[in-house]
């Protein structure tokens, strides 16, 4: 045995592509970085990174208010201690999304407001311990991540994040920097795997959750680069996006993934990454005079009706939303249209489906089927099993 | 915002609304719904069911 021991293979007639190594051992191939660790496919951790998927808002801003994560295109939180500082937005602004994507998520600051030293505002999405686990922080054997993304700001500067355990325990504020406004730029960070504190490991709780600072006081900023007890989201001397009003942060192509290189974002079919999505957030919205679901009548009042999930829940859901308008909904039976009387509410759920209740004023036959269904186009119904 | 007591579920338990603040129900859910959990935990309680 014999090791050939070189930096680059290439054709005698090509000065460029072929197998390149570098001096960590990292290869590349035809200037694609290989993955230094684990699978070829399904490396990617974020589920929504390449921003596609909005069942929630379809394409409409959130303004953000304090103290929960509120949810813009799927899996993709804002949070703050202070409302309405920021909105969240799939392609907010309508700038060209880079070469490769369609989409992104735009963060809007709504005001010039000056960050206080306890002060927190981010966008972040959390990753559940199932699909995580593999990284085996808390552990000796923690693996080495690379997180990479595409970031386009109407700022320039050094801005900051945070990856951090489910318990808020442990965080690695990470850094990187904005050279020139208005410009997609790529960003790779290796992060060391944590070896200490507590990971929750192969559950259906968080992971890990990944921030991106919009604005952080000194009590939540950090060194960049090293793991620290508690939870800052952000580096010291950060930029502030919610410091400016108007200025604007979008963000696509994010990819978590083991190993310490960045690999090549990984695009997935739409139906793989909306099934994905589905298994945190369900909504059905099937355009006007179409159906929900089949039940049937518990009294002439009420029609009990089942909505099957099309993917395994994370959790058993425990609330249904609606458009909020009872006549958005009806109830088919016989050859009989009869319009909601009340929005419909909530039975139970589980993570393969859930009850509905559909009522209206009168008519129904207690004992026979009917079928639930939209009077207009805004009736919607949705379940969420988030982090 | 706040929650109200809106109805009963198969299971004979008490399902919640909530009241958004332009008056609207958006959202029903069970009793052990963590956004209404937390609700409860800041001290608020649901208002009776409408008459």
């Amino acid at each position: 045995m014999s090791t050939l021991k070189v930096t680059s293979i290439q054709n005698p007639s090509t000065s460029s592509g072929g197998v390149s190594i570098d001096t960590s051992g990292h290869v590349t191939v035809d200037g694609v970085a290989m993955p230094s660790s684990g699978p070829l496919s399904n490396r990617n951790k974020i589920i929504n990174g390449d921003m596609r998927i909005d069942q929630r808002n379809a394409g409409a801003a959130v303004t953000i208010p304090a103290n929960a994560y509120t949810y813009s295109i799927d899996r993709w939180f804002g949070f703050c201690n202070q409302p309405s500082k920021f909105s969240l937005q799939q392609n907010a602004g309508a700038v060209t999304p880079p070469v490769g994507h369609s989409n992104y998520l735009g963060a809007t600051s709504l005001s010039a407001y000056a960050v206080i030293s306890t002060d927190y505002f981010a966008l972040g999405q959390a990753i559940e311990g199932f699909n995580f686990a593999d990284a085996s922080w808390g552990t000796a054997d923690a693996k080495t991540v690379t997180l990479s993304f595409q970031v386009y700001s109407s700022l320039t500067g050094t801005f900051g994040g945070a990856i951090q355990s489910s318990n808020q325990g442990r965080s690695y504020p990470f850094s990187y920097t904005v050279s020139s406004a208005n410009t997609w730029t790529p960003i790779a960070i290796t992060i060391a795997g944590d070896t200490t504190g507590t990971w929750v490991g192969a559950t259906n709780g968080i992971g890990a959750r990944v921030f991106w600072s919009l604005g952080s006081g000194s009590v939540q900023s950090g060194t960049a680069g090293a793991w620290v007890s508690g939870a800052p989201y952000s580096v010291t001397g950060a930029t502030s996006v919610v410091g400016t009003n108007g200025a604007t942060f979008y963000i696509t192509g994010v990819q978590l993934e083991v190993g310490s290189v960045a690999t090549p974002f990984e695009h997935r079919s739409y139906g793989d990454e909306l099934a994905r999505c589905q298994r945190y957030y369900y909504k059905i919205q099937p355009g006007q005079y179409d159906t929900f679901c089949l039940g049937y009548n518990r009294n002439t009042t009420l029609c009990q009706a089942f909505a099957p999930f099309p993917v395994t829940m994370r959790a058993a859901p425990t609330a249904l939303e609606t458009s909020g308008t009872a006549s958005d909904y009806r109830i088919l039976y016989l050859i009989t249209a009869a319009t909601c009387n009340a929005v419909p509410f909530f039975d139970h759920g589980s993570t393969t489906g859930s009850d509905i209740y559909f009522q209206v004023a009168s008519g129904l036959t207690a004992g026979q089927g009917s079928k639930a269904n939209s009077n207009t186009a805004d009736a919607y119904l949705a379940w969420s099993a988030e982090l | 915002m706040t929650y109200k007591v809106f109805n009963t579920n198969s299971a004979g338990e008490t399902i919640y609304a909530r009241i958004d603040d332009d008056g609207v129900i958006r959202v029903t859910c069970s009793a052990d719904h963590p956004p209404f959990q937390e609700w409860l935990a800041e001290g608020n309680e649901p208002l009776p069911a409408d008459d």
